[in-house]
């Protein structure tokens, strides 16, 4: 039975005890780095003075995530899914500055902040016809002054990333004679703000016919987030019909379950990390809560910044003539 | 039959003498700092190959209910011959297509395969002239000597060819080589070059540390090459139970859970799932599943291994007083 005995392996591995033990964290990042990583800071500590910590809230708890500063006078890019309420902006020196949210952009996930100062260090833009993304080239991932840098490669060029996760309704269903019934409604999901009710049955979505609690599971799966559906019920006997907009799974519900438990799962991801227009993928991973900061390439000029944690392997990223455009755009919006 | 990069490479590091004074042959490591000089020769290495790299690696696309999950590898003769991780292999002579880079899909046929040390070969059954790396020496890798990792990183993605890695070779590990390439589920049986784009290893398996990615060394291919060919499928005495790499279920239930030895708790239920058809609440104790008794998170993933979608089973549970069973059909496993 070798299959067990793999898995046996494997389950020794996921062992909570196990991985407290210290030698297995130091080890949680990738080693053999240290000898680039000296090679490369002349190249790196530059841009980390403009690197910071963005600190703020939300009703799941503690958020933490890079900001960079774009502009001296106080503007800061950063992961706009990771900054909740109250954001503090903190730099390696130990100066705090609260910030305030200037302007969102959803397709790339990237927010501009704004703090009180004209004094800071911003990254230098390269000039606008540089582009000279190449499959291989060095990429450097800056975090703070007192952040350890990491060293990768352009792993795949720039394309757009689908949706990962399937648009999420909220609901509980169970089977019910002429559709799926719903047992149980998600607070704050999609299905109660289109006003389900309990015991409502679906009976089709998009035209599709529902005819039992499976597959209106199997339709949703096929659905995006901020998908439109239109979905058909019947409430007290009389058939009604509604446009719901899909949400997103919430941020518990994206950890592993027991089907899908790997070691590759153990390593934590963005919750946003899909439907970006044109991202790169690079291996010069950093944790989730380090996305948001900027990478440098071999010539020490600004490449890009890490949009998301994408997996265990692999960072996705925002080139830079891109990233440029964005920061103009949250700019002229805000007024700026 | 060499490859036409090998001259053009071997001019280029002829001509970097600095490099390759300061560095032991055959490549150079990364254990100490290097010059920007040397990190921008390294780079135009890597690109120079990378390309290569990612056009002789191929996704594995079995045909529904083979019983295999799919994977990558690489072509290393002009005539198609491709190697491959043995866990990427479900049985000798299954028929599947192989995906290159391009986009083209192959008709192929697997070979033999040792699954102790987790090796096997694939070819491509199509007349025609295919892009091939040639294999290098895995016996005379350098400590920390610079390595590219290649592979269908989570799967074959659509429009997006096979990513690149770089990692330092890391010594070995129960006879595999093992390297910060930092790999995931997908990657299986897809090539580590070295520096010079020769084929020295292939993905196998992951422990926690991202530092721990185990390669099978390519010359284990060469060594067992006539019975690889002759479609033989075997197991070395003793292994069997040692290495290959952890499989996971196709299917999930979607729930959270914690085992304590006794039985397994369910700590979370994901909306729409198939747990949450059923009726399963959290903190739901299953004892048992097709009538096995389930002690550990293991005992269940282990039974639900060769389930496919769409298959039942049956959970027995303790919930409160009461102890009931609760029928279930499994569901793909959500990959995002």
């Amino acid at each position: 039975m070798s299959t067990s005995a793999r898995l046996a392996r494997v389950c020794l591995l996921l062992t909570p005890a196990l991985l407290a033990v210290p030698w297995a964290a130091s080890h949680l990042l990738p080693d053999g780095q240290s000898g680039l990583q000296e090679s490369f800071r002349p190249l790196s500590a530059p841009v980390a003075e403009a690197v910071a910590v963005v600190r703020s809230s939300d009703a799941d708890g503690d958020l933490r995530v890079l900001g960079t500063v774009v502009d001296g006078d106080g503007l800061i890019l950063t992961k706009a899914s990771e900054v909740g309420d109250d954001p503090v902006v903190e730099w390696a020196d130990g100066r705090r500055l609260a910030a305030r949210l200037v302007a969102i952009e959803d397709d790339w996930d990237l927010a501009l902040l704004q703090v009180e100062a004209d004094d800071l260090t911003a990254v230098a833009w390269p000039p606008a016809e540089v582009d000279d993304l190449q499959l291989g080239s060095w990429v450097l991932a800056v975090g703070t002054e007192d952040e350890a840098m990491r060293v990768g490669v352009v792993g795949a060029l720039p394309r757009r990333i689908p949706t990962a996760t399937p648009g999420f309704l909220g609901v509980f269903p169970g089977d019910h004679d002429r559709g799926a019934q719903l047992l149980e409604i998600v607070p704050g999901s999609s299905a109660e703000v289109a006003g389900f009710q309990l015991d409502d049955v679906i009976q089709s979505i998009n035209g599709k016919r529902v005819r039992s609690a499976l597959e209106l599971v199997r339709i949703l799966r096929r659905l995006d987030p901020g998908d439109d559906v239109e979905i058909v019920y019947e409430r007290d006997g009389n058939e009604q019909e509604v446009v719901v907009v899909l949400g997103q799974k919430p941020r518990e519900e994206q950890r592993s379950s027991l089907g899908s438990f790997h070691v590759a799962d153990l390593v934590r991801v963005n919750h946003r990390r899909d439907r970006f227009p044109a991202a790169f993928r690079h291996d010069a991973v950093v944790p989730s809560r380090s996305v948001g900061g900027p990478l440098v390439g071999s010539d020490g000029a600004l490449a890009g910044f890490n949009l998301a944690r994408l997996d265990r392997a692999g960072m996705l990223a925002i080139p830079v003539a891109e990233a440029r455009m964005v920061v103009e755009r949250l700019k002229d919006e805000a007024g700026l | 039959m060499r490859h036409p990069l090998f001259p053009r490479l071997a001019t280029a590091a002829a001509l970097c003498l600095p490099l390759a004074a300061l560095l032991p042959p055959p490549a150079p490591t990364t254990a100490d700092p290097l010059s920007l000089e040397e990190l921008l020769q390294i780079e135009a290495e890597i690109e120079q190959v990378a390309e290569h790299c990612i056009q002789t690696t191929v996704g594995l696309i079995y045909p529904n209910g083979s019983g295999a999950g799919g994977g990558s590898g690489v072509i290393i003769s002009a005539d198609g011959w491709i190697l491959t991780a043995a866990h990427c292999i479900p049985k000798a002579n299954q028929s599947l297509r192989v995906l290159l880079a391009d986009g083209r899909r192959l008709e192929a046929i697997t070979h033999g395969k040792e699954s102790g040390r987790d090796f096997g070969l694939i070819q491509i059954t199509e007349e025609g002239e295919w892009p091939y790396a040639e294999m290098g020496d895995s016996d005379s890798l350098v400590q920390d000597q610079l390595l590219l990792g290649v592979g269908h990183a989570d799967g074959i993605k659509e429009g997006r060819p096979p990513v690149l890695r770089l990692g330092t070779y890391d010594g070995t590990q129960r006879g595999f080589l093992r390297s910060t390439c930092i790999i995931e589920p997908g990657d299986s049986g897809g090539p580590v070059f070295d520096q010079n784009g020769h084929v020295v290893g292939i993905n196998s398996q992951i422990e926690v540390s991202l530092a721990q990615n185990l390669h099978v060394p390519v010359n284990r291919y060469q060594q067992n090459w006539d019975r690889l060919i002759a479609s033989e499928v075997w197991s070395e005495r003793g292994l069997r139970n040692r290495a290959g790499p952890p499989r996971r279920p196709k299917v999930s239930l979607g729930i959270r859970a914690r085992g304590n030895g006794e039985a397994v708790e369910v700590t979370g239920v994901t909306p729409d799932s198939p747990a949450a058809l059923a009726g399963l609440k959290m903190g739901d104790l299953i004892t048992g599943v097709d009538g096995v008794r389930i002690r550990r998170k293991g005992d269940l993933a282990t039974h639900m291994l060769d389930l496919e979608s769409g298959d039942q089973i049956v959970l027995d549970l303790r919930r409160a007083e009461e102890r009931f069973s609760l029928t279930v059909e499994v569901m793909a496993r959500d990959d995002s």
